[in-house]
């Protein structure tokens, strides 16, 4: 009985543990989010060759954030990070519309990875500061996420720079996390966007 | 491929100096994989064996012929000896703290890849 209210307990109110991996294409501003969400600053970063792993508390919620780099002889390296994971974040840089279409390939075969079936998927449209850069609805467009099925997904304008966006899609990905855990990992076909 | 690795770059000189300073920088007129090896032709007769490599290893290759160019021993920005990356967009060979520069600036200044990372 106290075993069972102290669970219940945790659920409401203990920190809950998140395995998080963010991908996206080189350039996209993964490891720029990755120590903006940790340390809250910007720091000058390099390209990462290997990866970054850093927690991230975000309300009662400790995000473990793996930043993988996306060098593209790297990307054949991002399904060993896919096993347990919980939720993916997607980096897209919404200035390069060159590459959107090899970023919608990235994605497709990274959602579509078995391991990936059922974790959730929050895409950051980047660099949002940038004149000239796609709206949110366009990167959602480009990466064919109308055209998910049964995938809980989000999409989140952010500037990594400043921070914007960046807590708002923290906020979702522990809000659907949380609902999934307590309803049993059953998916619900949703797609949600802040435009 | 996204985009190809070789295309022209227009390249203008503001003054004379600018002009003789450039080929110092490596600069790249590459149109595509067989401007490459019209490229590797022109280079001195020691450098000939590289064409046989095209083929064999092309991106090992690639690597060398860009690192063969005058200058290219060095990066442009901050002349650290051996730079592994490329902007191909402005034909330069950066090291890797000064590709994070770059990369800052955004792809419509300067696209950086690793010249070992990158599909060519």
């Amino acid at each position: 009985m106290g075993q069972t209210f102290r669970k219940l307990f945790d659920t409401f109110f203990g920190n809950t543990e998140m395995r998080v991996v963010m991908l996206g294409l080189d350039a996209a501003g993964k490891t720029t989010i990755l120590y903006k969400l940790h340390i809250g600053e910007v720091l000058s970063t390099v390209p990462t060759i290997g990866f970054n792993v850093e927690k991230v508390q975000y309300k009662n919620v400790v995000f473990t954030v793996w930043d993988v780099g996306g060098q593209e002889k790297l990307r054949t390296l991002w399904r060993h990070y896919f096993n347990n994971t919980d939720g993916l974040i997607y980096v897209v840089d919404s200035l390069d519309r060159e590459r959107l279409g090899m970023a919608k390939r990235e994605f497709q075969t990274i959602i579509n990875d078995p391991f990936m079936l059922n974790s959730v998927i929050l895409v950051f449209a980047n660099k949002q500061d940038l004149r000239g850069a796609m709206s949110p609805r366009e990167v959602c467009e480009g990466l064919g996420l109308f055209d998910l099925k049964n995938r809980k997904w989000h999409i989140q304008a952010t500037c990594a720079l400043k921070g914007d966006g960046l807590y708002e899609g923290l906020d979702w990905l522990s809000t659907t996390l949380k609902e999934r855990k307590a309803a049993g990992y059953s998916s619900i076909a949703l797609g949600t966007s802040s435009f | 491929m996204g985009y190809g690795f070789f295309h022209w770059c227009i390249c203008q000189a503001k003054n004379e100096a600018d002009r003789t300073d450039w080929p110092h920088y490596g600069i790249l007129h590459l149109e595509n994989k067989n401007s490459a090896v019209s490229l590797a032709s022109q280079l001195e007769d020691s450098n000939r064996s590289l064409m046989d490599d095209i083929y064999s290893n092309e991106v090992d290759s690639v690597s060398k012929i860009l690192r063969g160019i005058s200058g290219n021993d060095k990066c442009a920005e901050c002349t650290a000896p051996e730079p592994e990356w490329a902007s191909p967009n402005l034909g330069i060979l950066p090291c890797i703290e000064c590709s994070g520069v770059h990369r800052n600036l955004g792809v419509h200044i300067s696209k950086v890849h690793a010249l070992l990372l990158y599909r060519f």
